[in-house]
């Protein structure tokens, strides 16, 4: 299975003079040596990651994010980390109880750190999502009328019987070790399902390394879709474990019967590229349980998570179509499951959205246009994070193509896990998911791209420098890929992250608002909704997710689009809305302090609430007041300081909204006539409302 | 095989822990990590312990993945029913569980051969 590497040449006993040294004594001695190398690199490397903790300040991240925060001490743990990984691996082939520790160290230093820095959860959508745990929690109800994601509410309903048993006040708790605990849960089905493609341990480990540091997309926060992972590698290690057909020419019965010729020539592929591993049919007793647990996955999944099985279904259907899975109606029943579901369960959702469903399905290249250059968009540094991403995935790609075409020389084509590593991105030809659909299929892929990728490094060699050479690629590679890594993963830190000041914003905001106001902000990425989301509306002026998005260009459009917000909304602008509209809107920077500024200047908003990273503005309550309508059908307000006639339909909506139905005005006219006349500031701002000061006398 | 006996004492003491502090109404951080960790081992041993597969990282997939499909079916019945009573349903999962698993403590089947059926390979290498 694999070539013992000799130790390096140069390592003969020299006796000293007068010494006489056993033969073979200082070679044993030196190669002794040498296998504490690897224990030592990875001691070093973790005192080095500890005193980068104490010295790292993670509000210092710039433009490129948290790679530009990170100390010296942070580079040399990730590489000291990586050379004793290699040592261990490649070179001294140490105890995999060595390798395993590395791979968990490796995972909380790319993964954990900022988990570790950070006092506060990062990630704005993950305290959405908390948000939705925590009404599931009170209420043991969802509410699919507010947010389309409660139509698959899976997650949350897991997470708010988590909470709610144990007694957790908010799970905003969870959050912040979700993506550690998600990472370390993705290891046990990732080994599994690497044992079943290569025997070859090496192969594994380095795969599992790989994973992790080409694992930058950053879908393992808090979130449906994290969870649902480990579902579906258990479900991909079910099928491939058990229902691989056993032998190659079954395989196909299925087509020869329709189309011999291409029966033909799926059986000359498959001849050609054999899986490494046998398959191992599940004996009689077990096949039922999993074909029901198998099932029980798959409708879990389909409550959950609304991408992941659409996904699956085109990996289901590859499998099928490729031979390598012979549970032929296991895409059907998926499909039936999701129709099932769609039909019942998310009609909240796609009554309202049939175009974004269904709108690009099929259109492949606006799909990609969409996933890539679409999403090029915003300053300079931006650009650079973005542009580092699809560059990151390009060469993840490149490298799994290398490393097939590697096991194909070595007559290993491994056709199952190449249709794994491939099919994901079919999903891009059903739906762009709002330009987010490469990264998911790309997470999706991961697992075979980074096994492939590994497979460059493991090839059997009687020669110890190509080893050697090997070795020292690998050790190069996974240097190279992690500051790559820290930018595509943590590039967008500076508006990603969440600060205590923040964070105690938008609590003032939940603590005193009274039930019913707005709370409004610049853009989405903020940590808001994380409680009470019914009792609130809330609105952000840029809605990245919104199909028609508001692009502000200058102060004075946010002006503008904030001006006219209903009574009692409260504004939050925090620091990080801040970062976005300089980075991803191209705002000039101190933007928010003249939003701020010229928005008081107006008299419409009083700032209720300040610190260092946010200031709360609230437009106050409208005046008490009552609705009228004349039997002419104009309608007025009546203050106590005046009369004011809305004159168009919007103004009477307003109205309406604002102080309830319009009361008949000649019942109330004794009343009305009694009303005097006075100055009052502007209601509404809007000019269709004016005052009307002798309205008693014509009437 | 010693390893599993370990690993279903731990589990059964964990369940037991955690129905525990739940019915004492101990809550907060703490109490939250144990009962996941429970949620995603105690059901998914108790289901698939007797199965006896023969490889610990394929059983210990299933385990995880076992224990989040039932923790979201479970909450997903208690929502449609309107019926949500988180704490007792994870104690009646502690209760129901605990034994099942305990069991397996001293009463394990051998492991079976290598050379049984559920091994034969047809193509391809055999491991």
């Amino acid at each position: 299975m694999s070539v013992r590497v000799e130790p390096p040449l140069g390592t003969a006993e020299r006796p000293a003079d007068g010494v006489r040294v056993p033969p073979g004594l200082l070679r044993r001695r030196v190669r002794q040596g040498r296998r504490l190398l690897p224990y030592a690199a990875t001691f070093v490397a973790v005192l080095a990651w500890l005193r980068a903790l104490g010295a790292v300040d993670w509000t210092r991240a710039g433009d490129l994010g948290l790679i530009t925060a990170l100390t010296p001490s942070y580079f040399l743990a990730v590489g000291l980390l990586s050379t004793g990984f290699v040592l261990a691996l490649l070179v001294e082939r140490s105890s995999s109880r060595l390798l395993a520790v590395q791979v968990l160290l490796w995972i909380v230093m790319l993964h954990g750190t900022v988990s570790i820095l950070q006092p506060e959860p990062r990630f704005p959508m993950a305290w959405l999502h908390a948000g939705f745990t925590e009404y599931i929690a009170r209420s043991g109800a969802t509410l699919p009328v507010l947010d389309a994601r409660f139509s698959w509410p899976g997650f949350f309903s897991g997470m708010a019987l988590l909470a709610s048993a144990a007694g957790v006040d908010s799970p905003v708790a969870f959050l912040r070790w979700a993506p550690v605990a998600f990472n370390i849960l993705y290891l046990i089905p990732l080994v599994a399902l690497l044992r079943e493609v290569t025997t070859d341990t090496r192969t594994r480990w380095l795969a599992l390394w790989l994973f992790y540091t080409a694992n930058w997309v950053g879908q393992d926060y808090y979130s449906p879709q994290a969870l649902v992972y480990i579902l579906l590698l258990a479900s991909l290690l079910i099928t491939v474990r058990w229902f691989r057909p056993g032998d190659r020419r079954t395989a196909y019965q299925h087509a020869s019967r329709l189309a011999p010729r291409v029966n033909a020539w799926l059986l000359s592929i498959r001849t050609r590229l054999p899986d490494e591993l046998a398959v191992r049919p599940a004996p009689a007793r077990h096949r039922v349980f999993l074909i029901l647990l198998l099932t029980g996955l798959l409708a879990v999944m389909v409550v959950t998570h609304q991408l992941t099985p659409v996904s699956l279904i085109g990996t289901l259907i590859m499998l099928v179509l490729a031979g390598s899975c012979r549970l032929r109606l296991l895409p059907v029943i998926l499909i039936v499951l999701l129709a099932g579901w769609v039909s019942y369960g998310a009609v909240a959702f796609w009554s309202g959205h049939i175009d974004a469903l269904f709108g690009t399905f099929g259109q492949l290249a606006g799909s990609v246009q969409r996933n890539v250059s679409g999403r090029l968009d915003g300053s300079g540094a931006r650009m650079a994070v973005l542009g580092t991403r699809l560059a990151f995935a390009a060469v993840v790609g490149l490298l799994a193509a290398v490393g097939f075409l590697c096991r194909v020389r070595r007559g290993r084509g491994d056709l199952t896990f190449a249709v794994l590593a491939g099919s994901p991105f079919l999903v891009l030809a059903a739906n762009s998911y709002g330009g987010e659909a490469l990264l998911r299929a790309y997470f999706f892929a991961l697992p075979f791209l980074a096994f492939f990728a590994a497979s460059i490094f493991t090839g059997r060699s009687p020669y110890e420098a190509r080893a050697l050479l090997r070795a020292g690629g690998f050790l190069i590679l996974s240097v190279v890929l992690v500051p790559a890594f820290l930018v595509a993963r943590y590039g967008n830190e500076r508006y990603e992250m969440v600060t205590p000041h923040e964070a105690a914003a938008f609590s003032h905001f939940y603590d005193n608002a009274p039930t019913g106001a707005t709370l409004a902000t610049v853009s989405t990425e903020v940590p808001w909704r994380f409680r009470s989301i019914e009792a609130h509306d809330h609105t952000a002026v840029v809605d990245t997710w919104a199909t028609d998005e508001f692009r502000p260009s200058e102060v004075s459009d946010l002006v503008a689009a904030v001006h006219d917000l209903p009574h009692d909304s409260w504004l939050v602008v925090t620091r990080g809305q801040e970062a976005y509209g300089e980075l991803a809107l191209s705002l000039p920077t101190g933007w928010a302090q003249e939003l701020t500024d010229d928005l008081v200047a107006t008299g419409r908003f009083d700032v209720v609430y300040a610190n260092e990273d946010a200031r709360i503005l609230r437009r106050p309550s409208p005046p008490e007041g009552v609705h009228y309508v004349t039997p002419e059908g104009r309608q007025f307000l009546r203050l106590e300081a005046g009369w004011w006639e809305a004159t168009g339909p919007h103004q009477r909506d307003e109205l309406a909204r604002v102080y309830g139905p319009p009361r008949s005005y000649a019942q109330d006219q004794p009343a009305a006539q009694q009303a005097h006349m006075g100055s009052i500031p502007d209601l509404f701002g809007m000019g269709g409302i004016r005052r009307y000061p002798d309205f008693a006398g014509r009437s | 095989m010693r390893a599993r006996r370990w690993t279903s004492a731990a589990v059964s003491a964990l369940g037991v822990v955690v129905a525990g502090l739940l019915l004492a109404e101990v809550e907060g951080g703490i109490t939250a990590w144990l009962t996941a960790a429970f949620l995603l081992s105690g059901p998914g041993l108790a289901l698939i312990a007797r199965l006896r597969f023969d490889d610990a990282w394929v059983e210990a997939s299933l385990v995880v993945a076992i224990g989040v499909a039932l923790t979201i079916a479970l909450a997903q019945a208690m929502i449609w029913s309107g019926q949500w009573q988180p704490k007792a349903a994870v104690v009646v999962i502690a209760v129901v569980t605990v034994p099942l698993v305990a069991t397996n403590c001293w009463n394990m089947p051998p492991r079976r051969s290598r050379s049984t059926p559920d091994t034969v390979a047809t193509s391809g290498t055999k491991r």
